[in-house]
């Protein structure tokens, strides 16, 4: 099928071109795009206006207005504007009341567009038909874009765009926004359809026109509709009969079987970590030897003293610490992005919903609840699409236990560092197993606990939902790279900003103060050296004989001499704000099986969850001489020690503070987020501090109950 | 005091002034009024009902 374009605006007087021509020079035109969840809008949007707004394959994935700036032909431009799917007008959940509101200019700061264009999928035409109808009924020009017009040949639907555009009485354009097909004919249309003046426009249009106005009752407003509907659809679609659905209907059987579905659905997960971290090793390795390379070049070039210990063991530790787990988050979202394109994304939610919905839980919670696994502000925004308040409430509360892309360098640090290599079934990696692990914990708590919510707070009845199955999709690999490479960018951008600031002040905090102009050793009495750093010196001063070891002297000097810097960069430490703070709070922490060192972590990983990574980065770089062959983190918090000599880290603390990471609500965007969509303090705090105490309960159950069990 | 240790104190200062900007920052997007960030579309008429 070629674009066409239909023009159904040839009939206006010159008056009326020169008077709309007044006007557009005066001011760029305002276009809106309106239709419904998954028609193919946001597509269309990054297609004109080169913006990447996020695209998907289901039903809700845009939830707020989005503006752009659209080239048109000669020279002008317009101000377009994407929104929320819609099904109809009548709106009731929060996303419709936006689409709503701006096509009818009710809403502040945006005025009412200048034209609309219906984004209707060709595949679902009838449906999509009754917006359309609906849109008709404003006074504002309607331009038409067919999306979808692939899929539907596939279907072997056959489209009379002609027809179909005389019959509605606006113009029909073919696009396909991949291959900016049919672009140019849509901003033609466009702009005359706006430079036509409406109530021309209007007075042609469809049959229910004259008939709505005289209906009294909605229902016979929305079965006029229908029949009006029917009949374009008859007159402007052939339909070859296919078997392409029912394919897609058996494979959905499979996927969406309650036993076998999820089955499929862990197995699929495990491949993806397993694939994450096999893949993710290489680059990371490079990473980190790249970034000790560059400490070490610091170290070297720069002049010894406070600076050169700001950038090695504060910019570089931090900043790189987290930086190179940069492969691992572009694959999880390259991953995340496949299964959401393909559609899988919207069978998995469909899945757990059959299961859950026994549990109260809205059946349109599951989407916001899987888009927060790349992070909970886009999962706690998309949850505008449940009209229910309280049922909207309930999925915000739990979004943040969805194990979103910011823990994965907390869990890839302690899977390195305990768990690398080790399999299960000789085949399956354990690391994979443990992070599915986690990310089942997340899901289940929230389930449990919207529960509980649902039979308690937020008391409401549940209404019954039918789920739109989008229809399975290649993945459209521009969609793909693009989605990766933003999330990728957003990690870095973080990483340079924020996480380089809260790495500068966590430098500080251990720094500072100084004792004795950076000489410790003159503050901390020798006896408050580490006993295991006081023998080889007492060694070295009583002389070789009584030692009777097979050491080198000067191999055993250096070794003593180390030992005792390191204890006095130790005593330092501990003797700085971060230890003192740190030590602060080592009781309350001692349960969960924390020193005072992962403590000052948890803090500082409230701000952000990587934090965790930088400050454990920065506060094994400190605890150590600076002079000593920089290793890699992985090694640091493998070889760390408590103040008393034993090991600091054991598996068991490893998967401890995984299971504090999958419940704590570590970070202040979502908790920001959470106070403007639920507009209340009351629940904002409500929230910080349930899932706190549930994160701490849980951590101080696995750790005393793995200690009862025997590990650790 | 040596140049290094007042750069050194600079950074460190415009760290805290940064993470202070965005608190700060975040802490006014919880203000009732300027409830909604830029282009989100939630300001004006149409209200939450929670
Ligand atoms: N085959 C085909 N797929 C398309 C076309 N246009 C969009 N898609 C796909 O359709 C899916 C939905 O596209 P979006 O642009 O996110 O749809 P939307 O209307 O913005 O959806 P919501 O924001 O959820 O209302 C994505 O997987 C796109 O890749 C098209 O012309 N042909
Ligand atoms: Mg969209």
């Amino acid at each position: 099928m070629n674009p066409k374009i239909i023009n159904a605006t040839e009939r206006h007087s010159e008056a009326d071109k020169e008077k709309s021509l007044i006007r557009n020079r005066k001011s760029e035109i305002v276009v809106a795009l309106a239709g419904n969840p998954n028609a193919g809008k946001t597509t269309l949007f990054n297609a004109l206006t080169g913006l990447r707004q996020k695209v998907a394959n289901y039903p809700g994935v845009t939830v707020e207005r989005k503006e752009g700036v659209w080239k048109l032909n000669d020279g002008a431009a317009a101000r377009l504007i994407d929104l929320p799917g819609l099904y109809s007008l009548d709106a009731t959940s929060f996303d419709e009341q936006i689409a709503r509101d701006v096509l009818t200019g009710k809403l502040a700061g945006v005025p009412q567009p200048d034209a609309i264009i219906a984004v209707v999928d060709a595949t679902n035409l009838e449906r999509n038909l009754y917006l359309v109808t609906q849109l008709l009924e404003y006074k504002i020009p309607v331009v038409v874009a067919l999306t979808m017009v692939d899929a539907a040949e596939k279907q072997s639907l056959e489209i009379n765009t002609k027809k179909l555009s005389e019959l509605l009485g606006v113009p029909v354009v073919e696009v396909t926004a991949a291959q900016k097909k049919g672009i140019d004919e849509l901003a033609e249309a466009v702009q005359a359809a706006e430079e036509f003046q409406v109530s021309n426009f209007r007075s042609q249009a469809d049959p229910t026109n004259s008939e709505a106005e005289d209906l009294k009752t909605d229902a016979s407003e929305i079965f006029a509709r229908y029949n009006f509907i029917s009949d374009v659809y008859q007159e402007s679609v052939k339909h070859i009969q296919t078997e392409e659905r029912g394919f897609s209907e058996k494979i959905d059987r499979v996927l969406t079987h309650k036993f076998f579905g999820l089955v499929i659905l862990a197995a699929i997960l495990l491949l993806v970590f397993q694939t994450i971290f096999s893949w993710a090793n290489l680059p990371m390795d490079l990473l980190e030897s790249g970034f000790g390379a560059l400490g070490d070049f610091a170290r070297v070039s720069l002049p010894e003293g406070l600076l050169s210990d700001l950038i090695v063991d504060g910019v570089i530790a931090g900043v790189g610490g987290v930086l190179v787990f940069l492969p691992q988050i572009l694959l999880l979202f390259l991953f995340i992005s496949i299964l959401e394109d393909t559609g899988y994304m919207a069978r998995a939610a469909f899945l757990l919903d059959k299961l859950m919905s026994k549990f109260g839980l809205h059946g349109k919670a599951f989407l916001p609840l899987m888009s927060s696994f790349a992070c909970a502000i886009p999962g706690i925004m998309a949850t505008r699409t449940i009209e229910n308040p309280k049922d909207r409430l309930a999925t915000i509360m739990i979004a943040p236990f969805m194990s979103c892309s910011a823990r994965l360098p907390v869990y890839a640090l302690m899977i390195a560092t305990f768990f690398a290599g080790q399999t299960v079934f000789g085949f399956v990696s354990l690391g994979a197993v443990l992070i599915l692990a986690m990310y089942a914990l997340g899901i289940v708590t929230a389930i449990i606990v919207a529960w509980i919510l649902k039979r308690t707070l937020l008391k409401s009845a549940t209404p019954p939902f039918v789920m739109e199955l989008p229809p399975y999709r290649l993945p459209n690999v521009r969609n793909v790279l693009q989605s990766m490479f933003n999330n990728g960018w957003e990690f870095l951008k973080r990483a340079g900003t924020v996480i380089l600031a809260i790495s500068i002040i966590l430098w500080a905090l251990t720094a500072f103060p100084r004792s004795a102009d950076g000489d410790a050793s003159q503050a901390i009495s020798q006896n408050q050296i580490a006993p295991g750093a006081q023998e080889p010196l007492n060694q070295i001063t009583t002389g070789d004989e009584s030692c009777g070891c097979s050491l080198p002297d000067e191999a055993h000097i250096a070794e003593a001499e180390q030992k005792a810097a390191e204890a006095k960069q130790g005593a330092a430490l501990r003797n700085s704000y971060a230890g003192r703070l740190g030590h602060f709070i080592e009781p309350v922490i001692a349960p969960l099986g924390f020193d005072w060192k992962i403590g000052v972590a948890l803090i500082a990983s409230f701000a952000a969850r990587e934090v965790l990574v930088s400050t454990l980065s920065i506060i094994y770089n400190a605890g150590k001489d600076g002079n000593e062959e920089s290793e890699n983190l992985i090694q640091a918090v493998s070889d760390a020690k408590r103040d008393d000599g034993t090991p600091a880290w054991t598996p068991l603390t490893a998967v401890t503070l995984m299971v504090f990471f999958v419940l704590a609500i570590q970070c202040m965007s979502t908790v920001a987020v959470v106070r403007r969509e639920t507009n209340s303090w009351r629940w904002t705090i409500f929230m910080v501090v349930y899932m706190t105490a549930l994160a701490y309960a849980a951590a101080f159950l696995t750790f005393q109950g793995g200690k009862l069990l025997g590990f650790g | 005091m040596d140049f290094q240790n007042i750069l050194v104190a600079i950074i460190i200062s415009a760290a805290l002034l940064y993470i202070g900007q965005i608190v700060w920052r975040k802490a006014k997007a919880f203000s009732p009024k300027s409830s909604c960030g830029a282009g989100c579309g939630c300001a004006g008429k149409t209200k939450q009902k929670m």
